[in-house]
């Protein structure tokens, strides 16, 4: 049994050693037919007949070496070198051929890797925790009692303590997180850094354990303010503490507290949102270290928390939901009881509902936001792909017709089919692994910068550009595919026996190629199409103010141990300092971001008003200071702004939007009436003005109610600026940097930008989708033309003593060019035919992405066909021109 | 008729390589055909340069192993020898072609009874 391997192990050393070993044997040959000579010579005869007996005695010696030789080594492997050196060979012959095959395939992998790498980190992978298969998320649907942070994936501390001590048994545990900024220091300047505010049991329900130290515990979250332990995520103790393993048991500042650090998180944890990685997790008993001005733990109708539980083993979600109906219910009951509501608004209440989903891939904000657009992308890519490969096999058919006299030569001297096939498979093999090498360095390059121009925090951190294994083969697998598809059939059909029919077939063949090309690129084009002409529509819409003139900020007093008081005083000082500075002519501000997307919310009920039966008295809100609606340009179209002089204990004042004012009130007479928070009750706060409805959340917003407070009257995290000037906004930068450090040098100022610029951000998708579409089409449509000009070319050339006649026949030249352009525009008009009814179909799927306009949108489809058209007559006209020019003598006398 | 060039399965040529090795000690490829042409007593009349295909396989199962030495005429010379694995696979195949021979001679003499 062991002399089979023994032989295999001697077999591959032999590959090695062969030249030596030839030299060898030939040596050890030749002294035995030496002395066999010698001893036939002792024998009598004479010299050239002793030599001649010696040789028939020994056999053949030239088949004996060349036989050991194949039995020493493995001649297959040795052939397919050979063979291999010589396509390399005839590749440098060809170097355009070489290099088109090449850059199309590693064009076609490069983009579909990096991609597929995007998709896989956002969409694919799973929570790195124990089993994240029977996590699920908690979800509240319906009306809150007071104001919500994220909609309806929040809840109130009072709420989950409610549920988690409510917990019907369907559950091992629910956890609790919150996330926001903070500022780290170890003795020395701080740095921004994300922490996540956990519940006791947060590491338990997920299962996660320590790298180093321990992680926290139900013991962590049992008193308020009596725990100050930190856990630090891995790649935050790497990136920030350089895995030092003496970090534990130091004492580093957060916000200015001395917390100790007990541990480091196990390796790849980073949070329950794989998105939006956390540096360091601290209990919810210390809130109030990471949130210094604002502690709602008590408040019921503050919902802030996201919740989520893993499902005890053998219970669905679908039971466990049941489950849970009881449970939330109570906890709904407790809401309305903690504060005086309405008998209506009650009702409603109790309508509210608990939902979960499924939560293996975390709190999957950004990746719902990706999700349906990453598909797209893959299939746009896919698509590409596909173009690409039928490229390639463009490329190799003509190149095995280039092949054909080396094929004849070949057979005709006893070559087998095998082996003619085998040496063009290798230089199909050799460009397809030069295409997968090259695509797989570019796939490194793309996906960092399409990484790198998210404009989300942490996203670098979060998505690791490095390929990994799983991509790799995939790679691997599509470079291999493609060799086998475009290697193998035009090899086979090159070395059929029928020569001149080939030629015709070949052709044939290479026109359904093109033609298969151009369907696809009118596929491509047209997307490119549909996503510019939405995303110009988007861009156009008119965002309500001037955005071009307005210059934003953000900064974080919270952050730097300003209270309630200072807080106000600051935005009070720098809005008059501010408004000082030349050329400004407005100056505000408001907590959170207009146009960025966020959707910050109340529940309210205004005096004299009677919601109806399933009426949602959600609506949206900002908390903004004097002077923010004449920085953005919005008039006040009734009563006044807030003042200086609000400054109540707790809210007093507010300001409502034209809609809410036409809604609640008879002829928007508003001003004056009272309104509240939650359902029903007391409506301590008093309707002080009417502004002209605004875009908030996003340029294609419908006018819808919305409330504005006054930030002076409540707490003061961070502020989002806004000054307004005539010129550009940008110039204003430094000033406003200067007078901000007059009032305190250690505030930072933020996120420096236009609102034009913030608008860009919000839309990211929508122009990273029209630019990539547009990359697409023009790649594709690049293609499709190449194919098209080398089926053209072919078809002259192979056609040249045919026209030759022609013209000497008397044809013009203009008929001969009119000739060649006919067939073109015919391939190409069957190629768009065929793509025609496929665009129609799939525009279904994109539909959602498009702003303003139906994926049949007749004027992007006329578009996208008379631009694959021309470009065809382009790509025709050359040899169109080139066959008008043939001269009839030289196309007679050559074959 | 003595039998002509007759081709011997090539196993059978590997045996009688290991036994002229066994039995002589290191020999090289010439002085191994001239024992073995000695031996069949001129009876076995093969082409040579089979030995070295038989002293190929050999080594590549490791039942022999080669060295460069000197021959008589103090020419350079690859010396083969046999090995301890090589020893075995000769007992064994030995062992396999004596029981050959047994059985086959009882049969031959069933026959020869009718």
């Amino acid at each position: 049994m062991l002399e089979w391997l023994y032989t295999i192990l001697a077999r591959v050393r032999g590959l090695f050693t062969s030249r030596a070993q030839d030299e060898e044997l030939d040596r050890e040959v030749r002294a035995h037919v030496d002395l066999l000579a010698a001893e036939f010579a002792r024998r009598g005869m004479s010299a050239a007949e002793a030599r001649a007996a010696a040789l028939r005695q020994f056999g053949g010696v030239a088949h004996l070496e060349d036989d050991l030789h194949d039995r020493r080594g493995l001649p297959l492997i040795e052939t397919c070198l050979r063979d291999w050196r010589y396509a390399l060979r005839g590749l440098r012959q060809s170097p355009s051929f070489a290099a088109a095959a090449t850059l199309t395939l590693a064009l076609g992998i490069g983009a579909n890797t990096a991609i597929f790498t995007l998709a896989d980190q956002a969409l694919l992978r799973a929570l790195p925790v124990k089993d994240p298969g029977r996590l699920v998320h908690l979800t509240w649907h319906g009306q809150f009692i007071g104001g919500a942070m994220r909609g309806a994936e929040t809840f109130s501390y009072p709420a989950y303590l409610d549920l988690r001590d409510g917990n019907p048994g369907v559950f091992t545990g629910i956890a609790a997180r919150y996330q926001d900024n903070v500022d780290v220091a170890d003795h020395g300047p701080s740095q921004r850094a994300f922490a996540e505010l956990v519940s006791g049991n947060y590491f338990q329900v997920l299962g996660v354990t320590a790298a180093i130290g321990r992680t926290l515990a139900p013991d962590d979250d049992r008193t308020p303010d009596a725990s100050p332990y930190v856990v630090l995520s891995y790649q935050y103790w790497r990136r920030r503490f350089g895995a030092d393993p003496s970090i534990l048991n130091r004492t580093i500042d957060l916000n200015g507290q001395p917390m100790t650090v007990v541990g480091v998180a196990q390796r790849g944890f980073a949070g329950f949102a794989l998105m939006s990685p956390s540096d360091l997790f601290v209990p919810l008993s210390m809130k109030m270290v990471v949130t210094p001005t604002w502690d709602h733990r008590h408040r019921r109708d503050s919902v802030w928390l996201g919740l989520f539980a893993r499902l005890r083993p053998g219970i669905g979600l679908g039971a466990a939901q049941a489950a849970m109906a009881l449970p939330f219910r109570r906890t709904l009951e407790n809401d309305l009881a903690s504060e005086h509501h309405s008998a209506d608004f009650a009702t409603r209440y109790l309508r509210d509902s608990l939902t979960l989903t499924a939560a293996a891939q975390g709190a999957a904000e950004l990746q719902r936001y990706f999700a349906r657009p990453l598909y797209l992308m893959l299939a746009m890519v896919g698509t590409l792909l596909l173009i690409t490969c039928v490229n390639m096999a463009n490329l190799l058919v003509s190149r095995a017709t280039a092949w054909q006299r080396e094929i004849a030569i070949r057979l005709s001297l006893g070559a087998t089919r095998g082996a003619v096939v085998r040496l063009i498979l290798i230089e199909s093999f050799t460009l397809a692994a030069a295409g997968g090498a090259l695509g797989l360095a570019l796939s490194y390059w793309l996906s960092g910068l399409l990484v790198r121009s998210l404009p989300f925090d942490n996203i670098d951190v979060a998505i690791r550009t490095a390929p990994d294994l799983r991509i790799l083969t995939f790679t691997a697998g599509i470079s291999f595919a493609a060799a086998l598809l475009f290697g193998l059939a035009p090899a086979f059909q090159a070395t059929r026996p029928a020569a001149p029919a080939l030629r015709r077939h070949g052709s044939g063949m290479r026109k359904g190629l093109v033609a298969v090309q151009v369907a696809l690129s009118l596929l491509l084009l047209v997307g490119a199409g549909l996503f510019a002409r939405s995303l110009y529509k988007l861009m156009s819409v008119n965002p309500g103010i001037d955005t071009t003139h307005i210059l934003s900020f953000h900064t974080d007093p919270s952050l730097h141990r300003y209270d309630r008081a200072r807080a106000r005083q600051l935005v009070l000082n720098l809005q008059k300092r501010l408004l000082a500075i030349p050329g400004v002519i407005g100056a505000g501000g408001s907590m959170s971001p207009v146009l960025a997307g966020d959707r910050w919310s109340n529940t309210v009920h205004v005096e004299g008003y009677r919601p109806q039966e399933h009426e949602d008295m959600t609506f949206g809100w900002n908390s903004v200071t004097p002077g923010f609606f004449t920085a953005l340009g919005i008039p006040i179209v009734a009563g006044r702004d807030f003042s200086e002089r609000d400054a109540g204990d707790g809210i007093t004042v507010a300001i409502v939007s034209e809609s809410f004012a036409r809604r609640f009130a008879a002829n928007g007479n508003i001003v004056g009436l009272h309104m509240g928070f939650g359902g029903g009750g007391r409506a301590p706060i008093e309707i002080i003005g009417v502004v002209k409805d605004l875009k908030n959340t996003d340029i294609t917003d419908k006018p819808r109610p919305y409330h504005y407070t006054s930030m002076l009257e409540d707490r003061t995290p961070e502020i989002q600026m806004y000054v307004r000037t005539h010129g550009d906004p940008l110039a204003l930068a430094p000033a406003v940097r200067r007078e901000l450090g007059r009032l305190d040098p250690a505030l930072p100022m933020l996120d420096v930008k236009t609102v034009d610029a913030q608008i860009g951000e919000t839309h990211y998708l929508d122009r990273l989708f029209a630019w990539l579409s547009g990359a697409f089409g023009l790649l594709a449509t690049l293609l499709a033309s190449i194919g098209l000009y080398g089926v053209t070319a072919f078809a002259v050339a192979r056609r040249t003593r045919e026209i030759g006649i022609r013209i000497a026949l008397g044809a013009g030249r203009q008929s001969v060019r009119r000739m060649v352009m006919r067939e073109v525009l015919a391939l190409a008009a069957i190629g768009a035919a065929a793509g025609l009814p496929l665009a129609l179909l799939l525009g279904r799927y994109v539909e959602s992405q498009l702003y303003g306009l139906h994926a049949r949108d007749p004027l992007v489809i006329a578009a996208a066909t008379a631009t694959i058209l021309a470009v065809s007559a382009l790509a025709g006209y050359l040899p169109a021109r080139r066959a008008a020019r043939i001269d009839p003598l030289r196309a007679l006398r050559y074959e | 008729m003595p039998p002509q060039k007759s081709e011997i399965l090539q196993g059978t040529l590997d045996l009688m390589v290991l036994k002229t090795l066994d039995a002589m000690g290191p020999l090289h490829g010439y002085g191994i055909a001239r024992r073995i042409e000695q031996i069949s007593g001129d009876l076995l009349q093969l082409n040579e340069g089979t030995v070295y295909a038989s002293l190929l396989r050999l080594q590549q199962r490791r039942w022999i192993s080669a060295a460069w030495g000197a021959s008589e005429n103090k020419r350079k010379a690859k010396f083969y020898s046999i090995t301890r694995s090589g020893r075995k696979q000769l007992a064994a195949e030995a062992g396999d072609w004596q029981r050959m021979a047994d059985i086959m001679s009882r049969l031959l003499q069933l026959e020869s009874r009718e």
